[in-house]
């Protein structure tokens, strides 16, 4: 291998960074084109058309989470054990309201009574909120600690259940990611619908980014002024075998800001995710609907890098026993299955972009309720 | 299947006769290939279950003993788990040996002699058990590294001591007998589990060889006898594969890793409560789900193959 352990850590570290900013913008989208679905779009035809303009592309969307899903399992096991084990019933409730969109996609338009399809825009309006809601709650007990700890046979046990997650600060990391995702998905149907659709939309994102602005802003103060962060204060090198319990960690308020003042570039990140949202509140109304686009998405990739940068080097930190916190230097896996991997992604990542972008170029254009009237038999 | 059921279903119903015809004559060339095909991989899993998972072959098998080879398969017989023996034994010669060894020359292991090669690999595994917790406390002990290397292929068994005592090394002979007994999985469940998984694979080489040879003479629609045994087959592939599941999942207990990590210690520590609320979510969560569904495909069946001229699906 011509790249040492620690490099390739960190090389994992920005692919995991890749993989959900990939999710959470593509994906984003069509969950927050859901959750606006029952108050951008009044009639049946216009939500047709709402769901219509994801109807092609939300499935290779939510590979993006099987991907971030599968990064975390092969690169990252530690972390997945943890985290998928620790938030067991979030990550269920997750899967539920994921199983619940397709499923709410592929019936809605098989049974023609107005009962049937609003109780499926209803649905859908959930498998759009609770998966958002839910990954902004995971985020904030992660800069918070989540308690947990180790064994010495590295066997994990949890001392918090579902509602313990459920605190004040999480929950407001929770509506960062719900304003967020809805103003990103408000966005794509400004772009993407037609008509009063669109015009809804556009109108819409204004009070979100606004939203998002504001809380994303406050959520900063509070990180600030709480005293939540941890630092690693010695033990195994960055280089080392993976062992969580081989170094010690202590509580230690404002770190979480450290690394902006160790590389000032990395400010670049909480400025977009403030800036982005920002733009977006002062021209909803402008004509150029891509750049608009865009720009959310860049203010999403903000948001999830600051989140990234700020933990760094920690993925999951334990509030209960700090020195059995996750961390990039001891949650990864062996050296050999990491640069194999990284062969793998660098082969097929870009072949995914490529097709990705082809499939957009074959869908381009506006989806509009005469396409839908057209086409009852090819659309939802 | 599906598309063999409802064909039949429309041509005793007399109705759309002429897309059922057609769809059938589909349906049966496919099933039958893909049921000969089915026979093929089931033949190559018995070959490769029997490289890495001797037990599951003997345990499928209710073989409690090794047989001279090439050994006999079991037709029918009653395992009796208690007394480890199985009465009423119907055996075709040769045919195990020829699936699981593909050698008229070697036998296929039974699970008395599978049990005793289990309990001298947990003997084996305990050294390596008490060397890697000598390693843990001092990463350059030299001779705990050199007992590890030795035995580390059978520290997994020593593992399964852990059931019954916090430290393999304390353990009695008669814990370690159990533990070797643990290697044997389910008997019942994997011999009748096996046996109506294979009948029903044959059942559908027979309905599809049949259907195939009536869509051949273009007289399908004719044989009323055929038709309802084709519509109520309905459910049967899935069930076919349930029960191959309940072999192949139940066959490898008590390992979630053969021979590496026991499913015991495999599992995750949280609460019994949160597993049995993720259940029992599930559980009404897909009825809920199965119910929309079969509620949605029985109207499409009765719209059948042109609804436009019906009620408008959009």
């Amino acid at each position: 291998m011509p790249i040492d352990f620690a490099t390739l850590k960190v090389i994992w570290w920005l692919l995991l960074g890749v993989l959900l900013t990939g999710f959470a913008i593509m994906d984003g989208f069509d969950l927050g084109a859901a959750m606006l679905l029952p108050f951008v779009a009044r009639t049946d035809v216009e939500r047709r058309v709402a769901i219509n303009t994801v109807g092609p592309v939300w499935e290779g969307n939510q590979v993006w989470l099987i991907l971030g899903g599968g990064a975390i399992f092969a690169a990252w096991p530690a972390l997945y054990a943890a985290s998928f084990s620790g938030f067991y019933l979030a990550m269920l409730l997750v899967l539920a309201a994921l199983i619940l969109r397709p499923v709410g996609f592929k019936f809605r338009s098989k049974m023609p009574g107005a009962t049937w399809r609003s109780t499926w825009d209803w649905l859908l309006f959930a498998g759009g909120l609770v998966p958002s809601l839910v990954f902004g709650v995971a985020m904030g007990n992660l800069l918070e600690g989540v308690p947990f700890g180790f064994n010495s046979e590295l066997r994990a046990h949890y001392e918090f259940g579902l509602f313990d997650l459920l605190n004040p600060f999480a929950l407001l990391c929770g509506l960062v990611s719900v304003a967020m995702l809805a103003t990103h998905g408000a966005r794509y149907l400004a772009l993407k619908a037609d008509g009063r659709v669109a015009e809804r939309a556009a109108n819409v994102s204004r009070w979100t980014a606004l939203v998002w602005l504001m809380l994303f802003a406050l959520a900063g103060v509070w990180l600030d002024r709480s005293g939540f962060g941890f630092r690693i204060t010695g033990g195994a090198l960055a280089g080392a075998a993976p062992d969580p319990l081989a170094k010690t960690v202590l509580a230690a308020p404002g770190a979480w800001f450290s690394n902006y003042q160790q590389w000032p570039l990395a400010r670049v990140l909480p400025a977009v995710g403030l800036g982005a949202p920002l733009v977006l509140a002062l021209l909803p109304r402008a004509r150029a609907q891509v750049t608009l686009f865009l720009c959310s998405a860049l203010g999403v990739a903000g948001v999830i890098g600051t989140m990234g940068v700020s933990l760094f080097p920690f993925l999951m930190p334990s509030s209960s026993e700090p020195s059995s916190s996750l961390t990039v230097w001891d949650a990864s896996s062996s050296p050999r299955t990491l640069w194999i991997m990284l062969l793998a992604t660098a082969l097929f990542l870009p072949i995914v972009l490529v097709y990705t972008a082809w499939v957009y170029r074959v869908l381009r254009g506006r989806v509009t309720v005469a396409h839908v009237e057209a086409n009852p038999d090819s659309t939802y | 299947m599906f598309v063999l059921s409802i064909s039949a279903l429309f041509m005793l119903k007399r109705r759309h006769l002429e897309f059922a015809r057609r769809s059938a004559t589909v349906a049966v060339s496919f099933g039958l290939a893909a049921a000969l095909s089915v026979v093929v991989l089931g033949d190559e899993s018995g070959y490769t279950a029997n490289q890495h998972q001797k037990m599951k072959i003997a345990a499928m098998e209710s073989m409690w003993h090794t047989e001279p080879a090439p050994a006999p398969f079991v037709v029918f017989g009653i395992p009796d788990v208690k007394n480890r023996t199985t009465h009423a034994e119907v055996k075709v010669p040769w045919m195990l040996g020829l699936i699981a060894t593909r050698s008229t020359d070697q036998e296929v292991q039974g699970i008395y002699e599978l049990v005793a090669t289990a309990r001298e690999r947990i003997v084996a595994g305990i050294p390596a058990y008490t060397a890697l917790r000598a390693l843990r406390a001092d990463p350059h002990n030299t001779p705990a590294r050199q007992t590890l290397e030795a035995h580390a292929g059978d520290l997994g068994y020593a593992l399964l001591l852990r059931r019954y005592v916090p430290d393999p090394a304390s353990a009695t002979a008669a814990q370690i007998d159990q533990a070797a007994w643990d290697t044997v999985p389910s008997v019942g469940w994997l011999f009748w589990s096996f046996r109506v998984m294979v009948a029903m694979g044959f059942f559908f080489i027979v309905l599809f060889g049949w259907g195939f040879w009536l869509a051949a003479r273009r007289s399908c629609d004719q044989q009323r006898g055929f038709l309802r045994i084709a519509l109520w087959s309905l459910p049967l592939p899935w069930l076919a594969a349930e029960l191959g599941w309940v072999v192949a999942e139940h066959g490898r207990q008590p390992w979630a890793i053969e021979g590496v990590l026991p499913t015991f210690l495999a599992v995750s520590p949280i609460p019994v409560s949160s597993v049995a609320t993720s259940l029992a979510g599930f559980v009404l969560f897909y009825t809920t789900l199965a119910v929309v569904d079969v509620m949605l495909l029985r109207k499409y069946i009765r719209l059948g193959p042109n609804p436009s001229g019906a009620v408008a699906p959009h």
